[in-house]
């Protein structure tokens, strides 16, 4: 495996190890603009 | 031994809708809460902070608008729970600082007169002081404290005059509760209210004797006008979208220009490889496929900001009146599917507004409907692949008013069948519009505003879109495989998905890719874009200028296996409408079930959508080959 395949899955495996983690900290959103892009907080 | 720090005294605003509760909240916490020339706007209590000219800490409660204290409706039941201390971490407030709209005291004083009665020390805010002088109104704000016997304070929360006034009105100790002096007879307490209002303004507001036409009369006559009216509407929606395509083409073109820019900087950098193809086809092309449509979005909220900054969405709903009575809803569904054009959320929480229980349950069903603006980035992505550019802005732009407006009419025809299904309201609720006066926009807040909303938007694509990128080109980078880039993506997991996929999206015009993309886009409705710059990626060609082609360019030639391209009017129309239709949102699903007290009502609705989509773009594409397109 070369240097570019070796960071290009290491920079998946923390996309995912990111992604695992804010799954399993997810709070019930409350108001409006976490994930609508509407922005109002 | 130290003393505990006492507890900030708590102050609540209250006044009728669109009274400025919000622009004085503002002023007096420096806080940036959505404002809007019309009512109905605040549909939830928000709390800040505010200090007194001595320092003192005040905890500042902005109410949602109320025409009375019996609450008819959700959002007014919040105010008058917080005005008795019944809401859940709120304590029943020190001081009311009622809020009244100098221009239309007679209305407005109806409630103040309320607030007094419940024997709660008060504060009148004398709003809008500036119109009311403008519209001949002669007002005597120390008559008006004299005869209610609280304090009253004329300013001009838009412009910050007055603030400070009314901060030193706010200090310690807090004016003791007046006495109700209309309140004291026997008899009807409204009529006793209504005389004391007449006697009250007669002396401390006082107009001219012939009623003299405003600029805002003089307009009206026009924009309210039965047919006029109509069509200013329409030019005024149809402006909007043009503007949207026309002013946007030079920023998209910079951002594109930087996009590519980087992306060859990359492919010098880098010899090819699994890092390179990450970074260009992966981020920058997934990222980037989402950002380019920034200035678009920009002008939608600047001109969605323009109208309701200027009081035009107030008439908007009052034109709209008999066209919502046919959908079997009242004008006041209009705004919350209006603001449900920028986002379904803050649109589904808007019918707080709404009286009637099953008017509300129908105008959060049909929300998602209006098409908000994370479906935008997917239109302005193929809406110039139908039409090109040199076909004319305004050509683009209609196609764009025509996917709004069988979203919105869709939306009515169903709403009609729910509501006729639901039966009538068990009591009549009447429909109040407030027609405020027209208004120069408030450029500083819809500039923060537009600014917040661009910031959510570019915030979004560097977080949630830039991981889903990275995910994305790992499915279709994944499992390797010797030999083209063709034979690499139908050997990775996508291209496997996209095989199990297609057999599905076939009958809609689409291939396994693009099934996949739409798959993948109800984590997030723009992820559709990235994941089609995944899936269509240029790679390991010798042609540089091929590289830098756009992704439109690189949809425009993508081909079935047997040549035949992919992307035909038929099937991007097939795709348009699925997207009008589709609920691929599953935050506004969370908020559906929370205000309609329902999971089963939320599912029903993402069921009918989805399944509904699926149909109406299947009728489309089969429809269509049917009459030989």
């Amino acid at each position: 495996m070369d240097t570019q395949s070796l960071i290009a899955a290491g920079i998946v495996l923390v996309t995912l190890v990111i992604f695992a983690l804010r799954l399993a900290r997810r709070k019930p959103a409350r108001g409006c603009g976490h994930d609508c892009g509407c922005g109002k907080k | 031994m130290h003393a505990l720090p006492p507890t900030p005294s708590t102050i609540a605003l209250i006044g009728n809708p669109n009274a400025g509760k919000t622009t004085l909240f503002n002023a007096l916490t420096g806080a940036n809460q959505k404002v809007g020339n019309y009512s109905g706007v605040t549909v939830e209590l928000t709390s800040g902070e505010t200090f007194t000219p001595h320092g003192k800490k005040l905890r500042v409660l902005d109410l949602p608008g109320c025409y009375s204290l019996r609450a008819p409706s959700p959002d007014e039941q919040v105010a008058v729970d917080a005005l008795h201390g019944h809401l859940p971490g709120y304590p029943k407030p020190d001081l009311v600082v009622c809020v009244v709209d100098a221009s239309n005291l007679e209305r407005h004083l109806q409630l103040a007169l309320q607030v007094i009665e419940l024997q709660l020390p008060t504060v009148i805010a004398l709003n809008m002081v500036d119109m009311a002088e403008k519209s001949g109104l002669r007002l005597d704000p120390a008559k008006l404290a004299e005869e209610l016997g609280v304090p009253v304070v004329p300013l001009q929360a838009s412009t910050g005059k007055g603030v400070i006034e009314l901060k030193q009105a706010l200090r310690f100790p807090f004016p003791t509760a007046p006495a109700a002096l209309w309140a004291t007879g026997d008899g009807d307490l409204e009529a006793a209210r209504r005389a004391f209002i007449r006697q009250l303004c007669e002396l401390a507001a006082r107009r001219p004797d012939a009623h003299q036409l405003t600029r805002s009369d003089q307009l009206d006559a026009w924009l309210l006008h039965p047919v006029f009216g109509g069509v200013a509407f329409l030019a005024i929606m149809f402006t909007v979208f043009w503007g949207i395509f026309s002013f946007a083409k030079i920023p998209m073109g910079w951002i594109e220009g930087a996009q590519g820019a980087v992306a060859d900087w990359l492919r010098a950098l880098l010899a090819a490889g699994d890092l390179r193809s990450l970074l260009v086809d992966g981020v920058l092309g997934g990222v980037g496929g989402v950002l380019v449509f920034l200035p678009q979005i920009v002008l939608l909220f600047l001109f969605i900001g323009l109208l309701e900054s200027s009081g035009y969405m107030a008439r908007a709903a009052y034109l709209m009146d008999g066209v919502m009575a046919r959908a079997g809803l009242s004008g006041k569904a209009f705004l919350p599917l209006f603001s449900s054009y920028a986002c379904a959320i803050p649109g589904v929480m808007a019918t707080r507004t709404i009286g009637s229980a099953k008017e509300r349950l129908v105008t959060i069903f049909i929300a998602p409907w209006m098409s908000c603006s994370a479906r935008l980035p997917v239109y302005f992505l193929i809406i110039p692949l139908l039409l090109h550019e040199s076909e004319g802005s305004w050509k683009q732009a209609l196609v764009l008013f025509a996917i709004y407006t069988l979203g919105t009419l869709s939306a009515f025809a169903v709403a009609r069948v729910l509501r006729r299904r639901l039966g009538p309201d068990p009591a009549a609720h009447h429909f109040m519009l407030e027609l405020p006066p027209y208004r120069l926009p408030q450029w500083g807040y819809i500039l923060r505003h537009v600014l917040e909303r661009a910031w959510s938007f570019v915030a979004k694509a560097g977080t949630l879109i830039l991981g889903l990128s990275i995910l994305l080109w790992a499915l279709s980078t994944y499992p390797k495989c010797d030999g083209d880039a063709t034979a690499a993506l139908a050997a990775s997991a996508m291209g496997r998905i996209g095989r199990v996929i297609e057999p599905v999206v076939k009958p809609l015009g689409f291939d396994g890719r693009v099934g996949t993309a739409i798959l993948t886009s109800f984590a997030a409705r723009e992820v559709f874009n990235s994941s089609l710059a995944v899936l269509f990626r240029v790679d390991k060609t010798a042609d540089k200028k091929a590289t830098r082609n756009s992704l439109r360019e690189r949809l425009a030639a993508a081909r079935w296996p047997d040549g035949r391209p992919l992307f035909t009017p038929l099937s991007m129309l097939s795709l348009l409408v699925f997207y009008i239709y589709a609920l691929q949102c599953l935050p506004t699903t969370a908020v559906v079930a929370k205000e309609a007290g329902s999971w089963p009502w939320a599912l029903g609705q993402f069921a009918f959508m989805s399944g509904f989509a699926y149909l109406a773009a299947l009728v489309i594409f089969q429809g269509g080959r049917l009459l030989g397109f």
